[in-house]
């Protein structure tokens, strides 16, 4: 049974969305001298809007009329649930859907706990730094624009949160950044625009061409939309997600319609199921435009290299709050954009041997090349900050590797980079709030002066170089095995990152907690308090839990991923357990037969 | 006790979280830390020796050998996955990895070894660490050691293995740079940890290529299905092998081969029971046992043996070389540590996985004794390590220096001593290897290592125990140029350690005797004409080992002729019939056998008097010697260069690329992103001045002309009625003539032809 429930008759998801929206419009009405209430409100409503958003795991009992219960997200169903589904703009046919898959809930989850932690972590340092109101009103909006953006099925209605949210960040970073902030609010947005405009184009060409593919395919588009709703494990339908997308493809033929009105729809669904057919109608070549369109706006978001540099600077002055937010949230935008949208929406463009070949290049770079770059960093933000560059590396080699593994590891990354990334820019911030620095070389010797600091942030470490039992390792294994499968040159190449994150993680622990105290004004810092300390426990509670029991993740994961396989190697799970098979010359049609002609390959000489 | 075998690992877990979390919190004194501590230890211990006597008194027997299996939880669901290489390529396979436990006899051996030795080294680091400010954190430390090292060697697969492994080389690097505000331990902790991860890069990506070739990382399951792959010959890379090289690039990692061997020494800043726990006896032989784990992937390969047998060799030669010279107590028995090491590999490579493991079982007795005593007399010495202040201490610490005598004379190699057994095994096996040819090389190569041993032990034993006391002299210079670590105290008086330190070292003295009793070869009862197996360590641990190359058929593995009837998987012992046929060509060999034997007692003797000539008798030999052979000298002193390469040049030369990077990074990929946002600024001035100066500009002179204009009109516009009135009458009149022209032009005429008369 698919999850669902109500609260005054209104679907969750629009509370979880819309809710921390209501708080900042609260806070405009506050007297903007009371900063100790609008501190207290803002910390208050974000933990509200947190523990609103665990029904969506544990579902709710139904209390008298006005809280109507349902069960939670239902892990034997593939694609949408907690659907809601309204008119909106009937004219074009985009109408207000929200709806989340197992891939878009354990993001959200990340979401609202990351938003608890950056509005937590935020109560000192804003003090000093002023405009409280203010603050908390963009932090709040910004929270909303993310969830937004994980909920909408509609994807007009994603492509308007996806915009929405840049004007918070800029905000934050612009007004309550470090040094350089206009710059690198500046380019932080003009950045994403860049791309988000190119997104648009694609996002009405693909509007455009659904009614021709649907009418041209009517049956495969059909039969598309059924295997999406389909979970690949249990064989069970989703009903609801199949009725709106075959709703929606109605009214491609609706005679009904108003004169004026447009017959495409914006449903993502319905715009999945068109997405292996459109090679078919309009050939290969549109395929891959639309696919750059979409790839080239979630790339600058993730960040892949080349897209890359404008995450540095944005990190460098955004507080820590916005660090948190950025590296916890908006960058898996990307990521997520292009696991709900690019591979799924244009599997013939993902698993061309030419595209997915520049996709992987630029991964395996962006994994080496970040880490690198982060070892040559004097400064504690900006070497997270390019450490993300090569974590982010993985979760797209991950994607582009287009099998389970590959792919489960890439969406456990990105939750666990949001955990570990997001607990490194906290631990920089307080070390900031307590040095006003980040230069690395002002530090050493910290562990004898902060030892609970010292633990976690070696905690925090380990787990972002990937060790055994910690989060990270689940998911850079994964992805690492998944790229080994698709070819072993992928794996071995991007294997060498797993060293290098070493590196610099460790060389960065060393020159800023070993040794004797050098720095003068390091020798009475404050040890963590309370408040610091107890934001880091849900972290670091997540750390150990991923890592030791990482099934629970895995499970809400894993049917999104074998709904996007199914779509790009449509032959991945038909292949029987046979032993004595080599599929990799008998079967033609696996869609990574040109990348396996491995001249390294020595099993030829093994048999 | 089979049943609780999940608590061996999880009981010092426990005991870490107790420690760890709690100890600084609720400030537990030595007394609950060190209870707690060993405690948790000890548990494993006793279910250890419970499952070792419930699996080899019944459930081997009843099982056929089959190793005993255990699963908790599923804890890797990775959804379904193809096989990509090998025979069955493009199989569906599921990537589940579960936590499972495998209990057979190699994982026991290993079991006891932890939990026994490391349950004293716990017990002598009670006396060790005393007065210690992080006494908690040292312990909690120990703890996950114990943790991640049990969980090593009891997973029943591939990646609970590997959870192991790189959780050992975590707790490595925690207690290398225990005394964090140490530059060099803080160092020592990162190297140690960087070199382990290249290791892990190998072993890791060989996991990945077992899966991909078996579709299981099952110890047990792959083991089986390794049956079908054929051995692939000296000189041939296949499958095989490259599995084997990444497993084997994992082993160089975590037990200190070359090239990776360099961690390990330097790890010795870390205090001195953790260097006898974790850098001699225990973890780093993971990499012997992982090689013996995995033995039915390295005996298909033929070409990685030799790998194997040949790097294994040259590092215990090379060791041995630096370990002459050098003059930190510690360091000397680290180098000799990755000698011995390297023995075991030597041992592994040409086929004798049994005695690589026996090596491991009797060293990690004798070198944990070796260490735990020099860790007794730097704590007699108040923590001076260099060995020239130290002389004739075993006056002053009897106890010590008694075992100590063991432990020197156990890794010399004297019959019986532990040491003589094992490391004569894996020389004679050297010298006999079917495998490939060669083996003598190896053997002689071997020997020669074995009397440096000797030689550079007795140097030990003479500079800390015997001769001259020169700890009273203030920086004595001997022979070492080393800068002196030792801070200003100028004269210590030695003294022995407490009970709680000398007790482990007995117990371990006793064991570094008598132990290798357990692995007398077969050559000892033929020579009272008896062809009983008394080796009861072989004799457990064959059905552990793949008889891919028919090693254990017949103790003379020179030419096994008939061993081909063997089916290639088979387990059990020696089949009667053919001891029998054995018996005779046994008989042959066990000749150049002894002689082997004798010889290498010889060499062993030979080393120690050559050093106790050098050291004791003429104590300017040395010195007068390192004038001599000053260039083999400066080459062994800085360790064959090798760590400067390395550990310096290398890393600057990364550093310098690094920031180069950087700068790449700032000026080329930013630079082209600034570069647009110049470029696009530059657009907007030209735009901007476009519009203010061409388009605002043709606006503004619309409005100008338009401004002039009206100056024109303005001075008409006066206001007066009279003015207008005369424009309207003028302008009335200027209307009436311009469109009544012809009319006006026609009256005119007439009023002239009147007035003419015409």
């Amino acid at each position: 049974m698919p999850g669902h429930a109500e609260i005054f008759g209104i679907g969750i998801l629009s509370w979880v969305t819309w809710l921390p929206a209501i708080g900042s419009l609260i806070i405009l009405f506050f007297n903007r001298e009371k900063n100790d209430r609008i501190r207290w409100f803002a910390n208050v409503w974000i933990v509200i809007c947190f523990l609103v958003s665990i029904p969506l795991v544990t579902g709710l009992f139904s209390m008298g009329g006005l809280i109507r219960g349902g069960p939670g997200y239902d892990r034997a169903l593939a694609g949408l649930q907690f659907i809601e589904d309204h008119d909106w703009i009937p004219l074009i046919g985009a109408r207000y859907t929200l709806g989340i898959d197992g891939l878009a809930l354990v993001l959200i989850m990340l979401t609202t706990l990351l938003g608890v932690i950056s509005v937590v972590c935020s109560w000192s340092y804003i003090r000093e730094k002023g405009r409280e109101k203010e603050y908390y009103v963009v932090l709040l909006l910004l929270q909303s624009g993310m969830l937004g953006a994980f909920v909408s099925a509609d994807l007009f209605l994603f492509f308007i949160f996806w915009e929405v949210m840049l004007v918070p960040m800029y905000f934050l970073i612009g007004i309550w950044g470090g040094k350089n902030r206009l710059y690198s609010a500046i380019k932080f947005f003009l950045y994403t625009l860049v791309g988000s405009v190119v997104m648009l184009l694609a996002v009405l060409k693909l509007y455009f061409i659904f009614p021709d593919v649907v009418r041209a395919q009517r049956p495969q588009v059909e039969a598309t939309a059924r295997q999406i709703a389909v979970s690949q494990e249990t064989g069970q339908v989703n009903d609801r997600m199949l009725n709106l997308a075959l709703d929606a493809m109605r009214r491609v033929d609706d005679r009904n319609l108003p004169s004026g009105y447009v017959s495409s729809t914006f449903n993502i669904t319905a715009l999945t199921s068109i997405g292996p057919h459109i090679k078919a109608v309009f050939g290969l070549s549109l395929v891959i435009w639309l696919f750059i369109g979409f790839a080239l706006s979630f790339a600058i978001k993730v960040p892949m290299f080349p897209f890359h540099t404008w995450l540095p600077d944005a990190h460098y002055d955004a507080p820590t709050a916005g660090s948190v937010i950025l590296a916890g949230v908006l960058l898996k935008m990307g990521t997520y954009g292009f696991m709900r949208f690019s591979l799924p929406i244009f599997p013939d463009a993902a698993a061309d041997p030419s595209v997915r070949k520049v996709m992987i290049t630029l991964s395996i770079i962006g994994i080496i090349y970040g880490a690198l770059v982060a070892m040559a960093q004097k400064d504690v933000k900006k070497l997270i900050a390019y450490s993300s560059v090569s974590h982010l590396g993985f979760v797209m080699l991950g994607l582009f590797a287009l099998n389970p593994s590959g792919i489960n590891g890439a969406v456990m990354q990105m939750i666990n980079h949001g955990i570990s990334t997001g607990a490194l820019f906290l631990l920089a911030g307080i070390l900031y709030e307590r040095r006003h620095t980040y230069e690395i070389a002002e530090f050493g010797g910290l562990a004898s002066v902060m030892p609970i600091f010292s633990t976690i942030f070696l905690i925090v470490t380990l787990s972002s170089l990937g060790l055994p039992l910690t989060n990270n390792f689940i998911g850079e294994f994964l992805t690492l095995r998944g790229a080994f499968e698709a070819r072993v040159l992928w794996g071995v190449l991007a294997t060498t990152g797993v060293i290098l994150g070493a590196a610099y993680m460790l060389w960065l622990y060393q020159r800023v907690f070993f040794g004797p105290v050098t720095n003068p004004a390091n020798e009475k810092l404050k040890d963590l308090d309370r408040r610091e300390l107890w934001q880091f426990a849900p972290l670091i509670f997540l750390i150990f839990w991923i890592g030791v029991y990482p099934d629970p993740v895995l499970s809400y994961v894993r049917p999104q991923t074998n709904t996007v396989v199914g779509l790009v190697q449509p032959d991945y799970f038909r292949v029987g357990p046979s032993a004595e098979r080599n599929l990799a010359e008998s079967v033609p049609s696996e869609p990574t037969a040109p990348a396996h002609s491995q001249s390294s390959e020595p099993d030829a000489r093994a048999k | 006790m089979l049943k609780l075998v999940w608590l061996i690992p999880l009981s010092p877990l426990i005991g870490f979280a107790i420690n760890f979390l709690l100890g600084r919190r609720l400030k537990l004194g030595e007394g609950v830390v060190k209870l707690v501590a060993c405690a948790s230890v000890f548990i494993s211990l006793v279910i250890t020796l419970g499952a070792f006597y419930e699996y080899g008194w019944s459930y081997a027997a009843e099982h056929n050998n089959a190793p005993y299996l255990t699963t908790l939880f599923t804890w890797l669901p990775g959804g379904l996955a193809h096989q990509t290489l090998g025979r069955s390529a493009g199989a569906l396979a599921e990537f589940k990895i579960t936590w499972g436990y495998q209990i057979d006899q190699l994982s026991l051996v290993m079991m006891f070894v932890v939990t026994f030795v490391g349950f004293l080294i716990h017990v002598f680091a009670t006396g060790y660490m005393q007065g210690d400010k992080g006494y908690y954190r040292f312990f909690s430390y120990l703890n996950l050691f114990m943790f991640m090292m049990l969980l090593l060697v009891m997973g029943s697969n591939f990646l609970i293995m590997f959870i192991g492994w790189e959780g050992v080389g975590l707790c490595s690097y925690l207690l290398i740079g225990y005394y964090f505000d140490r530059k060099e331990a803080g160092d020592a902790s990162k190297k140690a940890f960087i070199v382990n991860r290249i290791g892990d890069f190998g072993f890791a990506l060989a996991i990945m290529g077992v899966f991909a070739v078996f579709g299981s990382l099952e110890f047990t399951k792959v083991r089986e299905l390794a049956g079908a792959y054929p051995i692939e010959g000296l000189w041939q890379f296949g499958l095989m092998s490259w599995l084997a090289l990444g497993l084997f690039i994992g082993a160089t990692g975590k037990s200190a081969q070359i090239p990776l061997y360099i961690w390990l020494p330097d790890a010795m800043a870390g205090p001195t029971p953790v260097s006898a726990l974790i850098h001699a006896a225990t973890m780093v032989t993971a990499g012997v046992f992982m090689v013996t784990r995995t033995n039915f992937i390295f005996q298909r390969s033929v070409t990685m043996m030799l790998i194997v047998a040949l790097i294994g060799c040259l590092t215990a030669f090379v060791a041995a070389t630096i370990g002459i010279t050098q003059t930190d107590i510690k360091k000397v028995l680290a180098y000799s540590t990755v000698s011995q090491l390297g023995y075991m590999f030597l041992g592994a490579g040409v086929g004798a996985f049994i005695a690589a493991i026996f090596h491991v079982f009797t060293h990690a007795f004798f070198k944990a004794l070796l260490f735990l005593g020099s860790g007794s007399v730097i704590h007699g010495m108040h923590h001076e390590q260099e060995m020239p202040k130290m002389g004739g201490l075993a006056k002053y610490m009897p106890t010590t220096y008694k075992t100590m005598l063991a432990g020197w004379l156990a890794i010399c190699g004297i019959i019986p001593f532990a040491g003589f057994w094992s490391k004569d095994e894996i020389l004679w096996r050297s010298f006999s290897t079917g495998i490939f040819a060669g083996g003598k090389l190896l053997w002689i190569v071997g020997f020669i290592t074995a009397g440096m041993t000797a030689f550079y032990m007795t140097r030990l034993m003479a500079l800390t125990f015997w001769g001259e006391e020169r700890f009273r002299k203030a920086h004595g210079d001997g022979d070492h140029h080393d800068s002196s670590h030792g801070s200003g105290h100028g004269t210590v008086e030695p003294h022995e350690s407490p009970r709680s330190m000398t007790t482990p070292l007995i117990v371990l003295a006793v064991f570094s005797v008598f132990i290798g009793l357990i692995g007398i070869p077969r050559a000892f009862p033929a020579l009272v004409g008896s062809h009983a197996n008394i080796n009861i360590f072989e004799r457990w641990l064959e059905p552990v080992i793949d008889d891919v190359h028919h090693l254990h058929s017949a103790e003379a593995t020179v030419g096994s002729a008939s061993a081909h009837q063997h089916s290639e998987s088979s387990t059990a012992a020696a089949v009667p019939a053919e001891g029998a046929n054995h018996a005779a060509e046994a008989e042959a060999v066990s000749g150049s056998e002894y002689l082997l034997m004798i010889l290498s007692l010889g060499i062993a003797i030979g080393g120690i008097m050559l050093g106790r000539f050098f050291y004791l008798k003429n104590p300017d030999l040395p010195r007068i010697w390192a004038e001599r052979l000053r260039p083999l000298y400066t080459l062994s002193f800085n360790k064959w260069y090798w760590d400067y390469l390395l550990d310096v040049k290398a890393v600057e030369a990364g550093k310098e690329f690094n920031r180069g990077l950087w700068r790449v990074d700032a000026l080329a990929v930013d630079g082209g992103v600034n570069g647009s946002s110049w470029l696009t600024r530059l657009a907007a001035t030209i735009s901007g001045a476009w519009d203010k100066y061409v388009v605002d500009g043709l606006v503004n002179a619309s409005g100008w002309g338009a401004r002039f204009g009206s100056i024109a009109l303005r001075a008409v516009q006066t206001g007066f009625w009279q003015n207008y009135a005369l424009l309207f009458t003028v302008g009335l009149f200027l209307c009436l003539f311009l469109y009544e022209r012809s009319a006006l032009l026609e009256l005119v005429r007439g009023l002239y032809r009147a007035a003419t008369g015409k």
